[in-house]
């Protein structure tokens, strides 16, 4: 303790900090707190602002924080349920009226938002306890987190909203077990939220994002630690632009059915990790064709070279009715519960490993590995087996034995095709059920007579889901049909992609910091795969951006799709072709949708921290708050679990711009702006404590897209910060309004003319005519020989000067903003009697 | 709520109606022409405006219509404002038509603006809307809207 004996104090400098004022409630972590204010404030600051911290914080201590994101960007919700059967007075229909309970219908929305939530966070912590206490078991309590070379502050999320660090197992637990304690608390008002607003319920569905963000930290580093996955925080900077090098397969062509193809599908890596062991022992890598499905094939492909990665885990039906695969190691996520039925279809084994999804068998972890695999070789066609080390051993031993003694083949012959198109009567009900509209009797009838052209098409669009079989009235397998037209084009599916690399180098975070301010933005996509279109139209993004200058992360299988991007003029594939850094014109894969804590908020904390001096333990609003100009962009592309859902949550909490595209659309809730509404549009001078409007940005929080050009064009725009440097708006105003001219029919945004402040800032090619539009179309003034504004319009009306323009709309450059009053700079009465 | 092209002719033709043009219109060919064209013909005939979503303002830029490049979800946003200021329309409009959407999109959009009065004009029967066509196959759908056109040219 310093200073007073008796007083616990902190010391920055030469100023004492009373810790315990520092925080809500000391309770027992007095050195974890005053470490975070001594090692991450400095003097300056702690003389400007009060020093406040939110250690291990409850969703009320950021609650200041998101009703102002909320207030702007009120919840909009979609897909909306009017019946409340949650006590035991219901059901109330609360589209006429509030319940007996007195929630109305919006109230009711946001329960079930914070539940969607609540679901995403218990789904990935319990993999993470499984996880732990695996890491436990083997290596003590008491065993060391790594760090590796590059990884200087530590794991960021985990810090943000716990403050806590992770050196040992005991620490991760720490941590793990505040995320379960919150994610108790938080499920109890899903359940009794009818007492609470839709501002409550919200903030709380926030803070499920941000501790789901800290239980994603624990999962990477245990992964690293105690497994060996690929991780750049242990390289040296100049080799991670190469690093992982492009060599992982990604498709069904690359599978060599010759051999014994064993599946991993789920969450949980460690049974693959078992098998893989295995493997190794007995040198059987060139005998068992290894392959991944959803996260585990992400996480998998991080410790194994030689693992491939398959379909998007939506499109599991398609691989099993391929029938390639012989044994299927589920775990849980990423799977469907019509599983055992598919499989059964051509005698696939499935190994389940997982109480999560159990399918209703009988676990067998207490018989001998050499009883099960003689089960699944001879007529089992599935097992449950709850024991990791056993499962991977099982898996590895089964699918030797099991290779040969499945059905030959699946697959509908020529003739069969023909028969089965010769029983469509036109209906069109699978069209009507397709999510993509993509199958009609239109695609079906001309393989009557042995055209299956159209059928082909589909194997790259189609999702799989199996609506047009459900609806077909005459039974027709149509999903059976695009296969038996599609062996070329699987045979063609073969691509590479870099592995997931994990963690986003301090180096790399300062080289962003320094060309940041004329970085257009950064960008992290992330999806399952279910989404209209084709396979390539996750690459055609990445590539648009990536080409655009942009910093370019993926994660989770979106990866996988963006890896189809092929260069026709380079002959590469996306991933050969630009460097793996987190930097402009980069392209770096960080892992599964797992390590989703990794490629955003943890590097715009370091961001915060090394550009600006934000503290960054316990400061999750502090850095939320200044982190809102920073133009970082999350794209949901084909999201399709609980935990997506929670994961934009996380996000938007953290001033992360959230796009979702098609099919995502069925999120519950958006989080949308009003540009119209001037008075949402304002924030604090961070030194006269004054609310100044600003231009409408980021108009939207999370928001909804409908094709991949609508995503890029809102992508550019929602980069825009209302404080940034002219040349910075300049490259944004030209990615914008070239969007704008590409897709949208040479059309100019609606809203451009918002966004002028200055002459300077309206790009070269483009000057000329956003004069004369300014001019006749919304009232500036315009000097036009010398090509300059002389008055411009504000949105109230009056006109202005140059010189006044800057001062009245908007944030200069260099000044100070906030929006959390207490974070306004205030001179301390005794430095102002100095 | 299944009607009739007469019906839903009849509601389009309330000037207060709004036509929103999805990503399909641009995608979807039936009766041997684009589903933007049908949408174009609609919009005409009942003189309403165009919301042209996706990428759909590219193909009726060009058309003797009132119409906008809009992000679909602010004008469902802009519905639930108390002061209407989006000037693709002069006020709110009372009715929405909707033409060319992924059903899981539509569906959203439906079940976002409570009690508006929603018009669909794809080939399936929907609860959420009030108005929407009978299921048809693909044929039929093109003829129903031909059958629309038809009663707007009335």
């Amino acid at each position: 303790m310093a200073g007073n004996p008796g007083k616990l104090t902190a010391k920055v400098g030469k100023t004492e900090i009373d810790v315990p004022k520092t925080v809500r409630d000391i309770r027992g972590i007095e050195d974890l707190v005053k470490d975070a204010i001594e090692e991450t404030w400095n003097e300056n600051l702690v003389n400007q602002i009060k020093v406040w911290l939110t250690p291990f914080a409850h969703a009320n201590d950021i609650a200041e924080w998101d009703s102002i994101l909320l207030e702007r960007y009120p919840p909009l919700y979609t897909n909306t349920e009017t019946r409340c059967s949650d006590c035991y007075q219901g059901p109330c229909d609360l589209s006429k009226g509030k319940g007996v309970c007195g929630i109305d219908c919006d109230t009711y929305q946001a329960k079930l938002s914070l539940l969607t939530a609540c679901k995403g966070l218990a789904s990935f912590v319990s993999d993470t306890r499984d996880l732990l206490e695996y890491c436990v078991k083997k290596h003590g309590i008491d065993a060391e987190i790594k760090w590796g070379l590059a990884m200087t502050y530590g794991y960021m999320n985990t810090l943000a909203i716990s403050g806590q660090n992770l050196y040992s197992l005991a620490d991760v637990n720490k941590v793990l077990s505040y995320v379960e304690g919150q994610l108790a608390e938080l499920l109890t008002a899903a359940s009794h939220g009818h007492d609470c607003t839709v501002t409550d319920l919200e903030s709380k569905v926030f803070h499920a994002g941000s501790v789901l963000l800290a239980a994603m930290d624990v999962a990477e580093a245990l992964r690293w630690t105690f497994f060996g996955f690929l991780w750049s925080g242990d390289q040296e900077l100049l080799d991670v632009k190469d690093y992982p090098k492009p060599y992982t397969q990604v498709g069904l062509g690359t599978v060599d059915t010759d051999k014994p193809v064993l599946v991993f599908v789920g969450n949980d890596f460690v049974p693959a990790y078992e098998a893989i062991q295995f493997i190794k022992k007995n040198k059987l890598e060139d005998k068992i064709e290894v392959c991944g499905v959803g996260s585990v094939g992400h996480d998998m492909i991080r410790f194994y070279e030689p693992a491939k990665l398959l379909v998007t885990p939506v499109k599991l039906t398609k691989l099993l009715r391929l029938g390639i695969v012989d044994v299927l190691v589920v775990s849980d996520s990423c799977c469907k519960s019509n599983m055992l039925e598919e499989a059964a279809k051509t005698d696939t084994r499935i190994i389940a490993t997982n109480f999560k999804q159990s399918f209703g068998l009988t676990e067998r972890s207490f018989d001998s590995v050499d009883d099960i695999v003689k089960d699944l070789t001879e007529d089992l066609k599935a097992v449950l087996v709850f024991d990791k080390d056993k499962a991977g051993e099982i898996a590895a031993k089964a699918v030797q034995k099991v290779k040969g003694k499945r059905k030959k083949s699946y697959l509908l012959s020529a003739n069969q095709v023909k028969e089965q198109a010769s029983k469509c009567d036109g209906c069109d009900a699978c069209f009507r059920a397709c999510p993509n509209r993509i199958i009609s009797s239109k695609v079906i009838l001309p393989a009557k007579d042995g055209d299956t052209s159209k059928l082909a098409e589909l194997c790259d669009s189609s999702l799989f889901c199996g609506k047009c079989e459900a609806a077909c009235p005459q039974d027709i397998p149509i999903m059976d049909m695009i296969l038996a037209s599609s062996s070329e084009e699987i045979k063609e599916d073969n691509v590479r992609m870099r592995a997931g690399r994990g963690f986003i180098s301090q180096l790399e975070v300062r080289d962003i910091a320094i060309t940041g301010f004329n970085l257009p933005g950064v960008v992290n996509i992330t999806g399952c795969g279910n989404y209209p279109g084709s396979d390539k139209d996750v690459g055609w993004l990445t590539n648009e951006f990536v080409d655009s200058n942009l910093a370019i992360t993926v994660t989770g299988c979106s990866a996988q799709d963006a890896a189809r991007y092929f260069n026709e003029k380079t002959k590469k594939f996306i991933f050969e072709q630009f460097p793996s850094l987190y930097n402009p014109r980069c392209l770096a894969n960080i892992g599964g949708c797992s390590s989703q804590g990794m490629p955003m908020t943890s590097p715009t904390y370091k961001l915060g921290y090394l550009g600006y001096r934000c503290p960054y333990k316990a400061t999750f609003e502090m850095l939320s708050d200044f982190m809102i100009k920073w133009p970082a962009i999350l794209i949901l592309w084909g999201p399709a679990t609980d935990v997506m859902y929670t994961i934009a949550a996380a996000h938007a909490r953290s001033s992360i711009k959230v796009i979702v595209g098609p099919h995502g659309s069925n999120f519950k809730r958006y989080l949308t702006g009003n540009k119209y509404d001037r008075s949402k549009w304002w924030s604090l001078h961070g030194l006269e404590n004054y609310k100044k409007e600003i231009e409408p940005l980021p108009e939207n929080l999370i928001y909804p897209v409908e094709t991949k050009e609508e995503a890029v064009a809102l992508t550019y725009k929602m980069c825009m910060g209302f404080q940034e440097f002219e040349t910075t708006r300049m490259g944004k105003f030209d990615l914008w309004l070239n969007a704008y001219k590409k897709w949208f029919g040479k059309t100019m945004p609606d809203d451009w003319h918002l966004f002028v402040k200055r002459d300077v800032e309206l790009p070269f090619t483009k000057k000329a005519k956003m004069l004369r539009l300014l001019a006749e179309e919304h009232g500036f003034e315009i000097d036009k020989k010398r090509g300059r504004i002389t008055k411009f319009k504000h949105r109230d009306g009056r006109m202005l000067d140059p010189g006044e323009i800057v001062e009245e709309y908007g944030m200069r450059v260099g000044l100070y903003t906030t929006f959390l009053s207490r974070l306004v700079y205030k001179i301390r009465a005794d430095r102002l009697e100095e | 709520m299944s009607a009739t092209a007469v019906d839903i002719a009849k509601s389009l033709k309330d000037k207060k109606t709004l036509l929103f043009t999805g990503a399909l219109c641009d995608t979807l060919e039936i009766g041997g022409k684009k589903l933007l064209e049908y949408a174009a013909e609609i919009a005409e005939g009942a003189g309403i405006p165009v919301a042209a979503t996706g990428n759909t303002i590219a193909g009726l830029v060009d058309k003797n219509l009132t119409t906008k490049k809009v992000f679909a979800m602010d004008i469902i946003n802009y519905m639930r404002a108390e002061k209407w200021e989006e000037p693709l329309f002069k006020e709110k409009p009372e009715t929405l038509a909707f033409i060319g959407y992924y059903p899981s999109f539509l569906n959203m959009m439906l079940t976002a603006l409570g009690d508006t009065k929603t018009v669909t004009l794809d080939n399936v029967a929907l609860e959420e809307a009030t108005l929407s066509p009978p299921d048809l196959n693909l044929d039929d759908w093109a003829k129903f809207l031909n059958d629309v056109i038809g009663e707007l040219k009335k």
